[in-house]
This record gives structure tokens, sequence and C-alpha cells, in this order.
């Protein structure tokens, strides 16, 4: 029991030598950084993947946005919560041959 | 841009990580969903094994944690799917455990993952800042009171909201069936995970259970679909406004326009006001205004995060930072 107190204890007097941080910048561990770089680096292989994909579906998205205008025009923009209105053709944009979806 | 574009994600095509930051447990598995590359704050999918124990702590971070599968302990009080918290820096929390293993979403929103050992607060935290609710079984599904607002069948619980900056962490729902046709951006950066099923957008096309995005502002999403209904976990780092459109080709810049035209037109006097400041500088933002709109703190981490430059009739710029800090 005695050495559970005790152990506490330290981890108080660790707590209060510390203070919520003032700078937005901190000195990190180096294996912190290599951490982040790490991460980082698996991130924009994940981003690269992603745009590729992303191109790789424009047909079928240029198929979507073909049915989308034509929605507007039947069923309605929608405006707010329940408020439709319907598109006059003239308002409809050209479909544009590619969409970049991902920045 | 501090974190990139990561849309769509689905966390189940990738394996678990073991954590081996300092600090942390063996025990803690993780999935990287986004990063911020400067300052390490990142959103995860976190698995704590059978077993798993970690000492009460504080965090050099403000943390959320959405508890997604099986219980976990946080001192006495049992986390069972839906319970969510939200932890300031420097606020200690209880130890936390499992017996059989859980899954949950962790969020560090300033830095890196870190932990410290200690039962204490650390000096200048703010506790009342503390969240902590079971979002399954205390709350009710709203309507958002938005304007515009999103379609019928798209419902919201708020779990928290930043008094000063407006950002958002929701559940949302989309019932079976649900459709809206307009495309939406917004001048904040949005983060979603599926917790269950799947939802359709036209840029992207489904994102299923375990679907993750992090989208930077002023890009474009939707129309929208769900045939069978969606459980999502959202955040936003600013104010949720919907901007509908339906040109499905416009790019973030020129979205951002659109908005500053939009400005102009819905609150011409506070436009007006802004940009007759002399310079496109205002003193507000510095700290040279009076205090009711100079609202940030300066006795917490905090950075001016936002490029601008302004005239003063010669060429110079500077860099108060790069964008906002989720």
């Amino acid at each position: 029991m005695a050495t559970k107190k005790k152990s506490v204890r330290k981890v108080a007097v660790k707590a209060r030598a510390r203070a919520v941080p003032t700078a937005a910048k901190f000195q990190r561990p180096e294996e912190v950084e290599h951490w982040i770089k790490r991460e980082v680096a698996a991130q924009e292989r994940i981003y690269r993947g992603i745009v590729r994909e992303m191109n790789a579906l424009n047909d079928r998205r240029i198929k979507w946005v073909k049915e989308f205008y034509q929605r507007l025009q039947t069923r309605g923009f929608s405006v707010h919560a329940g408020i439709r209105r319907k598109v006059r053709p003239e308002e409809i944009p050209p479909v544009p041959k590619r969409i970049r979806v991902v920045f | 841009m501090a974190r990139r574009h990561i849309e769509p994600f689905v966390d189940r095509d990738v394996p678990f990580k073991k954590m081996t930051l300092p600090g942390f447990k063996r025990g803690m598995n993780y999935k990287m969903l986004s990063i911020d590359k400067d300052s390490g704050a990142c959103t995860m999918t976190v698995q704590l094994e059978g077993g798993y124990k970690q000492p009460p702590s504080i965090s050099m971070s403000d943390v959320e944690i959405l508890s997604m599968k099986g219980t976990f302990m946080l001192g006495d009080q049992a986390c069972t799917p839906g319970y969510y918290t939200f932890i300031p820096r420097g606020v200690s929390i209880p130890s936390i455990s499992t017996a059989r293993g859980c899954e949950m979403l962790l969020m560090y929103n300033d830095r890196e993952p870190n932990m410290i050992e200690s039962d204490q607060d650390a000096t200048g935290a703010k506790r009342s800042g503390l969240v902590a609710t079971n979002s399954y079984d205390d709350m009710p599904w709203q309507v958002p009171n938005l304007f515009p607002a999103t379609e019928p069948g798209c419902m919201i619980k708020v779990l928290r909201m930043d008094e000063e900056t407006q950002a958002l962490s929701f559940l949302y729902c989309m019932v079976p069936g649900f459709w809206q046709d307009n495309i939406s951006f917004h001048d904040c950066a949005e983060e979603a995970y599926h917790i269950w099923g799947t939802s359709w957008m036209m840029q992207f096309g489904n994102l299923p259970t375990g679907g993750y995005f992090w989208r930077p502002p002023y890009i474009n999403h939707g129309a929208f679909a769900s045939e069978h209904g969606v459980l999502a976990f959202g955040r936003t780092d600013g104010t949720l406004h919907n901007h509908f459109h339906f040109h499905a080709h416009t790019e973030p810049d020129e979205n951002q326009k659109k908005v500053g035209k939009k400005l102009a037109k819905q609150s011409p006097d506070l436009f007006r006001w802004v940009m007759t400041q002399g310079h496109n500088h205002p003193d507000f933002l510095h700290g040279h205004g009076p205090d009711w709109v100079h609202s940030h703190d300066h006795g917490g981490p905090h950075s001016h995060d936002h490029e601008h430059a302004h005239q003063h009739g010669h060429e110079h710029a500077h860099d108060h930072g790069k964008d906002r800090k989720k």
C-alpha cells in the first residue's frame, strides 16, 4: 500500500512540473520526428493512390453529372431543406470532359 | 495546406500498425486516417487489445475520442460504442483499460499523439472545456438548423462546438433512400468517418463502412445519396455553412471567390467595413481592437493560422503560419 501511495505522489510531482505549452512549436525527440516523417510519407502514397483512382473514375463521373443535370430540370435543385427549384435548360452548365475532384 | 485532401479512404483496406510512440503502452494499434505534416496532429482508428491498460495521463494536445466497438473503462466509466469525449490539452484523464478489446476514433488536434503519465492537470489546463457524453443513448437526433440546410433525412447530434471558432464535432446520419441534388462546399475543412453504411457522392463514388475523408475548404461534394442509410462521425474546423450550387466543374479558388462575392451581397455593411479599414489587415485580428472582437487566448498555444499580406505603399508580405490547426 505504501509503495502505491509513493508512486502516485511521484506521478503528481511530474505533472506539477509541466504546464500547457505556450508556443506553437515544440522540441520533439528524434524518434517522434521519424514517426511523423514515416506517417507523412505513407499519407503521400495514399494521396497519390487516391488521385489515380479518382482520375480513373472520370468517365463514370461525367455520366453521373449528365444524370444530375437532367434531374435538376425534372426533380429540381435542392435549395434548402425540402425546397426544390426546377432549373431551366439554359441555366445548365456545359458538361466538361474532365472534372478534377482531389486537390 | 497542413493536411492533404484525403478522399475517399477506406480504413478496412489497410492493416493496424503497432503504436510505438513514447508513453503509449503495448497493445495499442492504429490506422492513420490523416496527419498534419507540420504539427503531427492526426486522426486515427485505434484498436486496444484485450488486457490493455494505461495509467492516468495528460496530453499536450486537445484530444477527441469516439468509442466505436467493444468497451473500455475510463476510470470507473464504462465507455461503450457512442461514448464521446473531448479532453482539452493538459487535462488529466483517469486510467484506460479494456478487458476484451475495443476500437475507437482517436484525434490529436494540435500535435502528434503524446501521453504523459499524470493524475493531475497541467498548469493552465482548461478542465471546464472537458466534454463527455454517450452520444448513442443520451442525445436525440436533430434536424440541422443550418440555412441553407440539407434535404430532410439527414440528421445530426452535435457533440461539441468550439465557442471561438464554431468548429463542430458531430454524429450525422442519412435515412435509407436519402437523396440531395446539389453540390456543396464549405469555408472550413471537413472530416468524416463512416461508422456504418454507404453513401454516394457524385465526385467520389461510394464511401462504405470504414470510409473516411479529410476535405480542405471550398472543395465540391455532392450530389449525395444513400440507399440503405449511414451513421457517421464528422468534424469541421470552423463555422459550417452550406454553399449550394450546381456547377460540377468549379475548383476551390473559384468557389472561394464566389463566397467573397456572396458576402458582399449578403452582408454588405460587414463587407464594406472590413474592406475599408485603410488596408486589408484589420486591426481586430491582431489585438488592437476592442476585447469583444479579439477573443483568442494568449495564455495557451495558438497561432495566427492564415496566410495574408498587406500593403503599406511598398511591396512586402508576411506569413502568419499555415492552415487551420486540426
